[in-house]
């Protein structure tokens, strides 16, 4: 069994590696601990990340644990060769948004705000991975909901769903 | 009124109905809906002959706008009872809905600003791009039409006309039997044999065009497929696996 401080740096070395989230059990699966340390580890490393010495952080969300870079620094990675993302049309950020902060939400809910027809655009977002099916709403006719997924947040920069601006209830 | 403005412009009714209001300078609480109605009528009239996914949503606005309207210009009852509901203002179902859309709107051009890398935010290691292309199999994507093959087919026609030479007639050549012989020659998919060769050893031009008929038939009939392996990439053909319909 590692030390504490090794099975710290073993996280951060899986972390590391994961462009996407990785999920509490199997990072204890491939530590050997308990899922109540491997928590604890990660909080450790969590703050230890936090302090201003690093550009990195490590974020939890549903999906899992993953490292990201910090956003006051966006700007200077920015500056540095990275691939750009392919641009989304107005309908597909609109729709986006309408998920976002909904969700989980109905095809015809979404209508009823756009005032247009979202299939082809809903259609292109699942394909894209950026909203998943979630079930159906108990109402009549069962339409599915859609939720925003982990790539939603990659693609948008943002660790939650709280990084977005607040919406003004009353409107 | 002069719109330069295409209705494909906008993202739907109320996106069109936000541009109005923003041009006449109007608040979204008080919109002045006479002249609203009427510039977004002049609007879509001008419009309709545009081949639009959503013209019946845009239509289905203009008759809001014109009950509205309407019912604008009725006298309004004065509320006798102070405990009854007080009569709504005709407008009012609608500016809810175009307050909320404009709320939308606004946000759709933050993450707009976000994915840009605009405004603050964080990067996430990136999924390296041989794991994303397993999305779409690329034999899938790169399926060769019909035409492009005719396009491909009259290319090696002009390029191979001095080759080709004119023997007298000995014969029809028969496309039935090309189609058998492709079916013999050319390999099972994913195995695939490039298209220009399969007339390498034809040297008549009533051949080069049996042989080429014969082709089309078959891609017809789902029994060959025609793919390219990259775009613009050179045009190959193979047999589709016969427990394997095409995609």
């Amino acid at each position: 069994m590692l030390l504490r401080q090794e099975l710290k740096a073993a996280i951060e070395a899986v972390l590391f590696t994961r462009a996407e989230p990785i999920d509490i059990e199997e990072l204890s699966r491939a530590l050997g601990v308990s899922v109540q340390d491997t928590r604890e580890i990660l909080q450790e490393l969590i703050s230890e990340y936090n302090r201003s010495e690093h550009g990195i952080q490590v974020v939890e969300s549903d999906a899992g644990y993953t490292m990201c870079t910090k956003p006051e620094y966006f700007r200077y990675v920015n500056n540095t060769n990275r691939s750009v993302t392919r641009r989304l049309s107005q309908a597909a950020l609109e729709t986006l948004a309408i998920v976002a902060y909904q969700q989980p939400v109905t095809r015809p809910e979404i209508e009823a705000i756009r005032g247009v027809r979202v299939e082809g655009v809903l259609n292109m977002l699942v394909d894209r991975g950026l909203v998943a099916e979630a079930g159906r709403k108990d109402v009549p006719g069962r339409p599915l909901l859609y939720v925003t997924t982990a790539e939603f947040l990659r693609i948008f920069g943002i660790t939650s769903l709280d990084d977005l601006p607040r919406k003004d209830e009353e409107a | 009124m002069d719109y330069q403005v295409r209705l494909e412009a906008f993202e739907g009714p109320l996106d069109l109905l936000l541009h109005l209001i923003e041009k006449n300078k109007v608040d979204i609480y008080d919109i002045p809906i006479a002249v609203i109605t009427d510039q977004y009528l002049a609007f879509i009239a001008d419009s309709v002959e545009a081949d639009l996914e959503n013209l019946a949503d845009f239509l289905l606005m203009a008759a809001t706008l014109v009950s509205i309207k309407s019912r604008m210009l009725l006298p309004r009852r004065k509320v006798v009872d102070e405990d009854e509901e007080a009569e709504e203002d005709p407008r009012e179902q609608l500016v809810q809905r175009l307050a909320l859309y404009r709320q939308y709107k606004e946000l759709a051009s933050h993450l707009a600003a976000r994915e840009e890398g605009e405004e603050p935010r964080v990067y996430y290691r990136e999924i390296p791009a041989d794991e994303q292309e397993e999305v779409v199999p690329v034999e899938v994507k790169l399926e060769v039409s019909i035409s492009e093959l005719v396009k491909a087919f009259q290319a090696l026609w002009q390029e191979k006309t001095d080759e080709f030479s004119y023997p007298l007639p000995q014969g029809d050549v028969d496309v039935g039997e090309k189609i058998a012989e492709l079916l013999q020659r050319l390999p099972v998919l994913p195995d695939a044999m490039v298209f220009q060769d399969l007339f390498w050893d034809v040297h008549s031009r009533r051949e080069a065009l049996a042989l080429f008929l014969a082709l089309l038939e078959l891609v017809r009939q789902r029994r060959v497929r025609a793919v390219q392996e990259e775009q613009f990439g050179c045009i190959v053909v193979g047999l589709q696996p016969e427990d394997d319909s095409p995609a």
